[in-house]
């Protein structure tokens, strides 16, 4: 019953299923509760929570107005000259987006002398709408003051100071950071090194601080106690009085950023804090972030305005601000430290530079401050816009806030449970009693691991890329890779499980592959030579490569980090590698040289000249030795070859002379007969038979022995340089009468110059004979007979064409080999070598020689190397 | 008068056949089967001309004709069935006066015999070379007579062919292309011409020579010309 259970597919898909939907299950809950945990819904009212919530939206509708605003400014609303149409038009523009019906968001714009500017709000009915009046007031930091804006800028932002102490909490919470509050370690040292830094203006401090703390009046009670549990009641009021110079206040800011951020924020090793410079130095702002997160930009202003001070537009820092490197202070490069005056911040590419050189930007402040904004959100909450959807969803968070941690823990165990079934039915299948791997298993155990966390880390890396943020895609991303994550780790687990019972996780592993086949190679290895360094020669030649190139790599790189920090011996040692790489590359080469010349001579049929290995080494002398051996071979084959054609040869010649002997007496006596008065007219034909053959006998020994010497190459070849025209001259000479005597005409079309080529003489000579021989027993009686010559590629090429008087039905490649005639009776006179002969003799000269046979028309070819 | 005429043979059905042809002529005839029999045939009678086979049982004609040589300035013919080129240079080198490959021509075998009977009993050195007479082997040119002498035997010869024989006589084993010859005995350079060159060649060596396929003396050189040569021994007196 259990184990039909176990075994059962369906019951496994089934259970990873709830796995799945569990854990997806859980994780929502534990984020959603972490969510709800964040904006702080179980410890303040609903109202509270739903401020809480809203906030951000805020943040981004105040960015938003000022960009309007100022293209409103820009496109001179404020201007006198203006017409009132073109106002109105702007006016109406402009306010297009704030209609009550869209939006929940209002706000009023006050210049730089507190006069309003625009509003959204009315006035009248400002009791009733406004929301989160005062309390979520939203200063944009896009304005720049002068000293008195600056003072009741600064009151203003006291006011906020509330939110501030909420927010200085979460930068710690829920990154984990482990440093629990900012107070704890980043505003103390803080406040003692601004006191050092600073003793000399500490009275105009105080006097400040009496002074302005009359200023505020919607200053509260709780506010202040927030503000003074940051240690910042003081230092606010510092603002009114600032007194430094700008060189004064860059030297407060360099010795801000060398002493406190550096001493208090090393620990944070993963998230931004905001430094806060307040007390000493109003127009001093710091931006602390770590380099790794400057890549992401856009967060640049979410960081700002988490921190003490203001929302940072970052796309409005005029051109001017580019140009104050001189003012660039060099910091360790753990920290980015970017000081900015309140009006100002770095723009992105600034920002990337400080990247670069991880500096300190400090700016002056140059502009004035020409406005600034409150934005509020309505409390009846009429438009359908983000605000009523935070609503929405506050409402119903905080409503489900005590069941969403209970749903997150039940289908935790839930999950749980389905994973202890997974793990406990791995590798059983249904119908087989005892457990058996899948394919999954015969993966490497350890390849199989990694290939699992590599995949998880990209999918994190994707997912982060993508959208791990606030908000409804952040947690829907979070609980997808969540469930993925589950999965993976559900498989891992699955695997490793059933590889547990197939008893294959410890074995079946690259590494013990690995291990395994160093031992075995080591053992190899001792019981041969006894030597480590043995082991290394016993590797197959791809491995050795493989290892060397490694190890090279591995040096390289670690003398790179070496040379990194500056050290002599990692840049001596690089230099030794290169020089150990060029030598090697060059010995490598030249190996390589030495064995393809010995190629080359053994392509070449140079046969006797040995490679030498006398400065080879390894793999390369073992192929030295090999290419050696097969010329060796090839001589040997090549040696006893001559010697059987030598001996054929020899054996043909002999033969020949034996023949020739009793011939003689043959030929002499059928003379003798002929010359008896023989009157009966038979045996006078017969003597006449008698003759005819016994010379043709004679023709066909010779001719055997010269196809025989032609053919083996045992003839002596004296090529020179001869006048190929003199020779046909010569030949035509010859055979002027024989040609005539058959009626055939002679046509030469030869050159005037003289064709000089590189042959023997006699052998041309003998070829040639043997063609125009052939023409003058073939040729069709009162025919042509054509010879003609080109030079082509420095070749010479000597046509001969001529009619045959027999039908030549047999191809052309046929009638080059021995003992063949154009006509097949052979009742000619002829052995039938005569064109292989002359092939032979051609052939011996590096000339080539073809025939072609078209209907009757016989064509020879022949190629002879020109003179040179 | 007869001449003694030696033959040595090792198949004597050759032996006879020569017998026959050469008694045509009134010659007396000796025969040997080996070379040691020639040596004392040599020792007993006075021969005249020797013809030798190469491949003999006892002792081959090249040993015997080195042995001979020592004593005996007789003209030797080798007759033999060693065609190739080295073993005709061998023997030639080795003081023979002719080389005759079998099978042989009769007519040739007795045209040659006469050739160097006559060299050797009546040309020699004894005929005194004046200016106007060119030598050349058993070849004589008397130039103030016109009158050319093969082995002592008139030959008549066209004007260009005369022409020919005593421009190439002038400078003896000195080869001249076609056009060369043709310059020198018409005075002009040829227009394509030179072609009919080698025909009065051929011609001329059918007069002149006995086996007109393998000149003794006037030879081409193939794809270069032709030259007169004068075989070292032809020209020991």
């Amino acid at each position: 019953m259990k184990k039909s259970f176990r075994n059962s597919t369906a019951c496994k898909i089934l259970m990873t299923f709830a796995y799945v939907i569990s854990t997806g299950l859980a994780a929502a809950g534990c984020i959603g509760t972490l969510y709800i945990a964040r904006y702080d819904c179980y410890t303040q009212d609903k109202n509270e929570f739903q401020k809480n919530m809203m906030q951000n939206h805020l943040i981004d509708d105040c960015w938003m107005l000022d960009e309007a605003f100022n293209h409103l400014e820009n496109d001179g609303y404020f201007d006198e000259n203006i017409p009132d149409q073109r106002k109105q038009f702007l006016y109406q523009e402009f306010m297009k987006n704030y209609q009550e019906d869209q939006t929940n968001f209002f706000f009023r714009i006050y210049d730089a002398d507190d006069q309003l500017l625009l509003s959204s709000y009315d006035a009248e009915k400002q009791l009733s709408y406004v929301y989160f009046h005062n309390d979520n007031m939203i200063q944009e930091s896009e304005q720049i003051m002068n000293e008195k804006e600056y003072q009741r800028f600064t009151n203003q932002f006291d006011l906020d100071n509330e939110n501030r102490s909420f927010t200085a909490e979460q930068i710690v919470v829920p990154r984990g950071d482990p440093a629990p509050t900012l107070e704890g370690e980043t505003t103390e040292p803080q406040t003692e090194s601004i006191t050092e830094n600073t003793e000399a203006s500490t009275e105009s401090i105080t006097e400040a601080t009496e002074q302005t703390e009359s200023v505020p009046d919607l200053t509260e009670s709780p506010i202040t106690e927030s503000a003074s549990a940051l240690g910042l009641t003081a230092k606010a009021e510092d603002l009114t009085d600032t007194g430094y110079s700008f060189g004064e206040q860059l030297e407060i800011a360099q010795a801000l950023s060398r002493t406190n951020i550096s001493d208090g924020y090393e620990e944070h090793d993963d998230y931004i804090t905001i430094y806060d410079s307040n007390a000493d130095n109003p127009n001093i702002l710091f931006t602390v972030y770590f380099r790794n997160l400057v890549s992401r930009m856009p967060n640049l202003n979410i960081f700002c305005q988490e921190g003490w001070h203001y929302v940072i537009d970052s796309n409005t820092v005029p051109p001017e601000m580019i140009s104050v490197s001189e003012y660039i202070y060099r910091y360790p490069e753990e920290f980015q430290v970017s000081a900015v005056l309140p009006a100002i911040s770095p723009t992105e590419q600034e920002a990337e530079y400080c990247d670069i050189y991880y500096d300190v930007h400090i700016y002056e402040t140059k502009y004035p401050v020409t406005h600034y904004i409150t934005g509020y959100v309505r409390s009846d909450l009429k438009a359908q816009d983000h605000y009523l959807n935070d609503a929405t969803v506050s409402d119903l968070a905080y409503q489900y806030r005590y069941i969403i941690p209970v749903i997150a823990a039940c289908s935790g165990i839930v999950m749980l449970l389905c994973m202890i079934f997974l793990i406990s039915s791995a590798g059983y299948h249904a119908g087989e009693e005892s457990p058996r791997g899948t394919f999954i298993e015969q993966i490497p155990y350890d390849l199989f691991t990694g290939m699992l966390l590599f995949s998880a880390l990209i999918l994190f890396w994707f997912v982060q890329e993508v959208g791990l943020r606030d908000g409804m895609i952040g947690f829907i991303s979070a609980t997808g890779l969540c469930m993925i994550w589950s999965l993976i780790l559900i498989w891992w687990l699955m695997s490793t499980a059933c590889r547990f019972r197939i008893k294959t996780l410890l074995n079946h592993n690259i590494i013990v592959y690995v291990i395994k086949w160093l031992i075995s190679v080591f053992h190899k290895g001792n019981q041969k030579m006894q030597h480590l360094p043995n082991v290394f020669k016993m590797l197959p030649f791809v491995w050795k490569a493989g290892l060397i190139a490694g190890g090279v790599i591995l040096i390289s790189i670690l003398t790179d980090l070496g040379i990194h920090e500056s050290n002599g011996i990692a840049l001596s040692l690089k230099i030794l590698l290169y020089m150990a790489e060029f030598l090697g590359t060059c010995v490598i080469v030249y190996q390589l040289h030495v064995l393809e010349q010995g190629g080359q001579n053994l392509a070449d049929g140079h046969l006797d000249e040995k490679i030498s290995e006398k400065y080879l080494f390894g793999a390369f002398r073992t192929h030295a030795q090999h290419l050696n051996s097969i010329g060796d071979g090839m001589n040997k084959a090549v040696a006893d070859r001559l010697k059987s054609e030598m001996f054929r040869t020899e054996l043909i010649a002999n033969v020949s002379h034996d023949i020739r002997t009793p011939l003689t007496s043959i030929i002499n006596y059928t003379d003798l007969l002929s010359k008896l008065n023989l009157t009966d007219q038979t045996a006078l034909e017969y003597i006449q038979v008698l003759s005819r053959q016994s010379g043709r006998l004679k023709k066909l020994t010779e001719d055997v022995l010269e196809a025989s010497k032609a053919t083996t190459g045992s003839m002596k070849v004296n090529r020179e340089n001869m006048d190929l025209k003199v020779l046909l001259q010569q030949l035509e000479g010859e055979y002027t009468e024989r040609f005539e005597a058959k009626s055939l005409q002679y046509i030469s079309n030869i050159p005037e110059d003289s064709l000089p080529v590189l042959a023997d003489g006699r052998l041309l000579w003998r070829a040639m004979d043997n063609l125009f021989s052939n023409i003058c027993k073939y040729a069709m009686p009162h025919t042509r007979v054509y010879i003609n010559t080109k030079i082509e590629n420095q070749k010479i090429q000597i046509t001969l064409r001529n009619i045959s008087a027999v039908e030549l039905n047999i191809p052309s490649d046929a009638l080059l080999e021995r003992f063949v005639r154009g006509d097949r009776s052979r009742n000619t006179e002829g052995s039938g070598l005569g064109l292989s002969i002359a092939q032979s003799l051609i052939r011996l000269q590096d000339g080539e020689m073809q025939l072609y046979i078209d209907g009757d028309l016989f064509k020879v070819e022949i190629i002879l190397p020109l003179k040179n | 008068m007869a001449y003694d005429i030696l033959i040595c043979d090792d198949e004597k059905d050759i032996v006879n056949a020569l017998k026959i042809y050469l008694s045509q002529e009134n010659y007396i005839l000796h025969e040997a089967y080996h070379g040691k029999e020639v040596l004392q045939i040599l020792n007993q009678e006075k021969i005249d001309l020797l013809l030798l086979d190469i491949m003999m049982p006892e002792m081959d004609g090249i040993q015997t004709m080195t042995e001979l040589r020592k004593n005996y300035n007789i003209p030797v013919i080798l007759l033999t069935a060693k065609t190739e080129d080295t073993d005709k240079i061998l023997g030639l080198n080795l003081g023979a006066d002719d080389y005759i490959t079998k099978p042989f021509n009769p007519m040739e075998v007795l045209a040659r015999v006469r050739s160097q009977l006559r060299r050797y009993t009546q040309l020699g050195s004894a005929v005194p070379v004046t200016e106007k007479i060119y030598q050349c082997g058993n070849i004589q040119l008397d130039d103030s007579e016109k009158s050319v002498t093969v082995d002592g035997e008139p030959v008549s010869l066209t004007p260009t062919e005369y022409a020919i024989l005593i421009f190439l006589m002038q400078s003896i084993n000195k080869v001249f292309s076609p056009k060369e010859i043709y310059t020198a005995i018409r005075g002009e350079l040829p227009y394509g011409a030179e072609g009919t060159i080698a025909v009065h060649i051929r011609h001329l060596r059918e007069k002149i020579e006995i086996n007109p396929a393998e000149p003794r003396f006037l030879k081409a050189v193939w794809g270069q010309g032709y030259k007169l040569e004068a075989s070292e021994r032809s020209e020991r007196p």
